[in-house]
């Protein structure tokens, strides 16, 4: 009797702590994306709202896929994720890799890190655009005083240089988060594991792939998916370096979908690709749970 | 290691600290010069004539229909602020309820926090925008408001239930032994013992707002309700490019809140690692 | 339900945020949306515009939008669709006008022909009779907008000392042979000598038809309808021979990476361009910001678009001209006060103080005009001796722009062929003439 009734009101404490986050989630982001997804499977426009929707079916996802555009934008974003993700990935290994080590200045170096992870992204698409211009840019400049090049090079007008362009950014801007959390995994490995497959004889290669790749590997995991996330859903920094341009060279599908609503005013194109890029991340999301769950299983 | 590698190993130290910096560098190397000396190809990392006008011509001379940046900055701070500390409250509350309360539904709602936190910002910004202009609250900093913390909550509860299963829970058992009121351990108890994780998130969130230009971009329309990132960006017109002001602009958002991270950097790692791995 | 739940907090939140005055004088508030309110050169004549008309209507009060020029034509289809336009848009006739008047079912603006019928302004205006480029504001019967300032592009403005220099006479700035021969000859020292306006958010329909158009190209035979997949000419021989031409040019004698106009003048500004493809705004920013000092009186020349001698055949040069026109919003509550605005801006004083910028359309102004524009009347004279063409006014034709900047880009990008590029846009826009 005192149990169940003590369990009710923990029951009902706990209610009451996740009362506002429930409303708050519910009512303003659950509710707008099932209403994205209803738009997205009706011939909605900016001007009528609720008020006239007839229920279109699929068209509108046809339509996404039919234009030549979907094949481009698909190619643009899995470029742009791939890369970028590996980029991220690995360079911020190397980097946690190096400040594993105890050096003079780790403390320093290690603050400094943080630094391009702080830097919103407004500033860093900004700075980016003028450092990178042809004729007015710090790099190009440099390049050109020191007689290296004749004349600027066009990074943000030649397709392949344009997404190299962001890509290199965004690797840029991330990879600190990746070396933070890959450096907490490393400091979480025992020294004494080193030491004994060291007096076994392994060199360094065969260390970090016996000693330090498995025990890595959990927080490798959640924060690869974290990184797939955040990395296919990017906007800003893209938007703002180059506008999913030159043509549609480095649209990837953040920015199609904020053209095609705002711009294009082809909504029910944007919200056929929103509901898309929705899915992708729900399912991400499930892999994000399991290997979160197996990373505490094996703790 | 031997000589050489000790060599090897601190040159690359040195090359990751120079990368790292080198952007922030270029920013406020920019920042000192004047406009027309870029337009005249000073382009070297070095400014010709370093000076500080671009400051001072962004911060007093420079207005979009009588608003500076004066008034963008208030707009940010207020905005940004206002939304943090609702979210955070909103969100402490339920980090605290999930990792310390078993009730039905729990593990539904966790799994619901991280998938809204994982949801594209984008996919929310057309609902929001049909609705907003159907209620006439476009333009308004309050609507601005309320998206940003509604966009913070998740990822905040998301930390704050990572960061409240590693806090010990004897205190609080304490109090609750002494007749101390669920809400009253949380008050009284633990908001006060969790100050360095609430303020890594609270700076977390405001940052995701202050440098927020997606969501203020759509809602946003006057000069008079800009926030800092949509007054930075326009800067950049068709009829004339202010970079150095706009270099200056970015370098006095920037440097709080590069040195905010500094400083709270530690309880930030700690926040990170403890909520990322649930 | 949830818009209910929304909402009472909204507005609760609003609250705090101070309410709206209730209960004034009988104010009429208009809006004026326009793109130039925080152009430092224009922006004060908005300011002025709105004193003046304000004394003499003290019950009306103008409120401009501080939108910004490149934000503008986005954001305009995108407010129309959305019911939240001014009471009163400033329209470009250049990027058409159907894609704004057809946003709403019904058309977005109201029919101005009973508010003009009949009106003379105060200072002896007529404006069923004095003001120009009526006729072509009409859109099924109606007219949907009234004429308010006008433009033509491009001139080539060039340096007289940077030609003397090199020896080149201005006339061999006036065929298409003679100018690339001159750009490379003065394209030397650090110099650029061919300045054409290329990067992405430069405007396909200012800046880049009149080449195809002067070659014998464009979109549609003489941009007229019907608009039908069959009569595209964009991957005509013309267009292709401009596009390669002008990425030729491009490439041997101007800067390099692709190129704003506000870059464009700020390098010939500074002296580092000695030709550029110039508009009669262009004219205004020059007389302000040309070094050094005293340069703009002595050292800039005015060459009129150059013409095309191709297999034996000349054309002539084929100008844009634009207009723009105000457009009254259907859902303006206040559609006469609107109106007493709209009319004043076409008075003898305000047409006069925004010819900094542009071509007034009140003809009573034109001598003033030669009187203190001296500059601008002779570019506008030289564009008057040829032909003037507006784009296609097609209703979806903001992604019509999109293709035509793509598919330019890609040409003179190099990123695509010439012909694969103009093939591309073809295709596309056979697609985009579906959709309708």
């Amino acid at each position: 009797m005192r149990k169940r009734r003590s369990r009710l009101t923990l029951d009902l404490a706990g209610y009451g702590f996740v009362a506002p986050v429930v409303l708050v989630i519910g009512v303003m982001i659950i509710y707008p994306i099932i209403r994205s997804f209803i738009m997205s499977v009706t011939n909605w426009n900016m001007a009528s709202g609720a008020a006239s929707h007839a229920f279109v079916g699929l068209k509108n996802f046809k339509s996404v896929f039919e234009l030549s555009e979907f094949g481009q934008m698909s190619k643009v974003t899995l470029l742009y994720t791939v890369i970028g993700v590996l980029g991220k990935m690995y360079v911020g290994l190397a980097v946690a890799l190096l400040l594993n080590r105890a050096f003079r200045g780790r403390s320093i170096v290690r603050a400094l890190v943080v630094v391009p992870w702080a830097i919103p992204s407004v500033v860093v698409a900004t700075v980016f655009l003028i450092s990178l211009d042809p004729t007015f840019g710090i790099i190009n400049g440099t390049l050109v005083h020191s007689g290296i090049i004749a004349k600027g090079i066009p990074f943000l007008s030649v397709p392949a240089l344009a997404m190299t362009s962001i890509i290199g950014v965004a690797v840029w801007r991330y990879f600190p988060f990746v070396t933070l959390m890959l450096l907490a995994g490393l400091q979480g490995i025992p020294k004494e594991l080193y030491e004994v497959a060291a007096i076994d004889g392994a060199n360094a290669w065969r260390r970090f792939l016996h000693v330090t790749w498995p025990l890595l590997k959990p927080v490798w995991s959640i924060v690869l998916i974290l990184q797939i996330v955040w990395t296919i859903r990017e906007f800003d920094l893209v938007y703002l370096i180059t506008k999913g341009g030159p043509g549609s060279s480095t649209a990837v599908i953040g920015v199609d979908i904020y053209l095609n609503a705002f711009r294009y005013l082809r909504l029910g194109t944007a919200a056929a690709e929103s509901v898309f890029l929705t899915l992708i991340s729900m399912i991400f999301a499930l892999f994000y749970m399991r290997a979160v769950r197996k990373s505490e299983g094996k703790s | 290691m031997n000589r050489r590698q000790r060599t090897g190993f601190y040159i690359l130290v040195i090359l990751v600290s120079l990368v790292v910096v080198f952007p922030f560098v270029i920013m406020l190397s920019y920042s000192f010069r004047t406009s027309t000396d870029i337009f005249s190809l000073d382009t070297g990392i070095i400014p010709a004539h370093p000076t500080l006008h671009a400051y001072g011509s962004a911060l007093f001379n420079y207005s979009i229909a009588g608003y500076g940046v004066f008034t963008w900055g208030i707009n940010s701070i207020v905005v940004c602020g206002v939304a943090t500390i609702a979210a955070i409250y909103i969100s402490a509350l339920a980090g605290f309820g999930i990792s310390r309360y078993r009730f039905r539904g729990r593990n539904l709602l966790w799994f619901l926090i991280i998938l809204t936190q994982l949801v594209p910002w984008i996919a929310v910004l057309i609902p929001y925008y049909s609705l907003l202009v159907q209620l006439h609250l476009l333009d308004s900093l309050a609507s601005l408001g309320f998206t940003y913390m509604t966009l913070f909550t998740p990822v905040c509860a998301w930390l704050f239930i990572g960061f409240f299963q590693g806090m010990p829970v004897e205190i609080e058992e304490a109090a609750r032994i002494d007749g101390c009121s669920q809400l009253g351990v949380f008050h009284r108890i633990v908001l006060p013992l969790a100050t360095p994780g609430i303020s890594a998130v609270a700076l977390f969130a405001f940052v995701i707002g202050w440098g927020d230009f997606l969501m203020a971009s759509v809602i946003i329309r006057s000069p008079q309700n800009w926030t800092l990132p949509l007054g930075l960006v326009s800067f950049r017109g068709e009829h004339r490019i202010l970079w150095a002001e706009s270099m200056a602009v970015a370098s006095l958002i920037t440097i709080p809140i590069v040195a905010l991270f500094l400083y709270l950097q530690r309880n930030l790692i700690n926040l990170m690692t403890g909520g990322v791995k649930g | 339900m949830a818009i209910l739940l929304f909402s009472a907090v909204a507005t609760a939140f609003l609250f705090a945020n101070g309410s709206q005055e209730k209960g004034k004088v009988q104010q009429a508030t208009v809006k004026w949306d326009q793109w130039w309110y925080s152009d430092p050169v224009r922006g004060p004549n908005v300011t002025w515009e709105i004193q003046e008309f304000e004394k003499t209507h003290p019950n009306i009060k103008v409120v401009p939008a501080a939108i910004s020029s490149t934000a503008y034509w986005d954001q305009i289809p995108l407010d129309i669709a959305s019911g939240t336009e001014g009471d009163i848009v400033t329209l470009d006739t250049g990027a058409g006008m159907n894609q704004y008047y057809n946003q709403r079912p019904g058309g977005a603006f109201v029919d101005l022909k009973p508010y003009i019928k009949g009106y003379t302004l105060p200072d002896g205006t007529n404006l069923e009779k004095d003001i120009v480029l009526l006729d072509q504001m009409d859109r099924n019967g109606k007219t949907i907008a009234l004429p308010f300032l006008w433009f033509a592009a491009p001139d080539t403005a060039y340096r007289k000392s940077d030609l003397k220099n090199a020896g080149i006479d201005p006339s061999q700035l006036t065929t298409w042979s003679g100018y690339e021969n001159a750009a490379k000859a003065l394209a030397k020292d650090g110099k650029y000598g061919f300045g054409q306006p290329d990067s992405q958010d430069v405007l396909s329909r200012w800046w880049l038809m009149n080449w195809l158009w002067t070659a014998g190209g464009g979109i549609f035979p003489d941009e007229k309808g019907p608009y039908t997949a069959d009569r595209l000419i964009f991957n005509s021989q013309a267009n292709i021979y401009a596009l390669t031409y002008l990425k030729r040019l491009i490439d041997e004698a101007g800067p390099s990476g692709q190129k704003s106009y506000p870059e464009l003048e700020a390098l010939f500004a500074n002296g580092n361009l000695a030709t550029m493809q110039i508009a009669l705004w262009g004219v205004g920013n020059l007389q302000k910001n040309m070094k050094p000092a005293g340069s703009f009186e002595s050292d800039l020349g005015l060459a009129p678009f150059p013409s095309l001698t191709l297999d034996g055949v000349t054309h002539k040069p084929v100008y844009v001209a634009w207009g723009n026109p105000l457009a009254l919003s259907t859902l303006s509550k206040n559609p006469k006060a609107a109106f007493e605005f709209m009319a004043f801006l076409d008075s003898k004083a305000v047409q006069e103080r925004e010819t900094v910028a542009a071509a007034p359309v009140n003809t009573l102004v034109m001598p003033w005009y030669k009187e203190h524009f001296p500059v601008q009347y002779t570019f506008l004279n030289d564009a008057r001796k040829y032909t003037f063409r507006i784009v296609p006014d097609i209703a979806n034709w903001n992604q019509w722009d999109h293709v035509i900047q793509e598919s330019l880009n890609a040409a003179l990008l190099g990123t695509k062929s010439v012909k694969d590029a103009l093939d591309w846009g073809q295709q596309q826009m056979i697609q985009l003439l579906k959709q309708n």
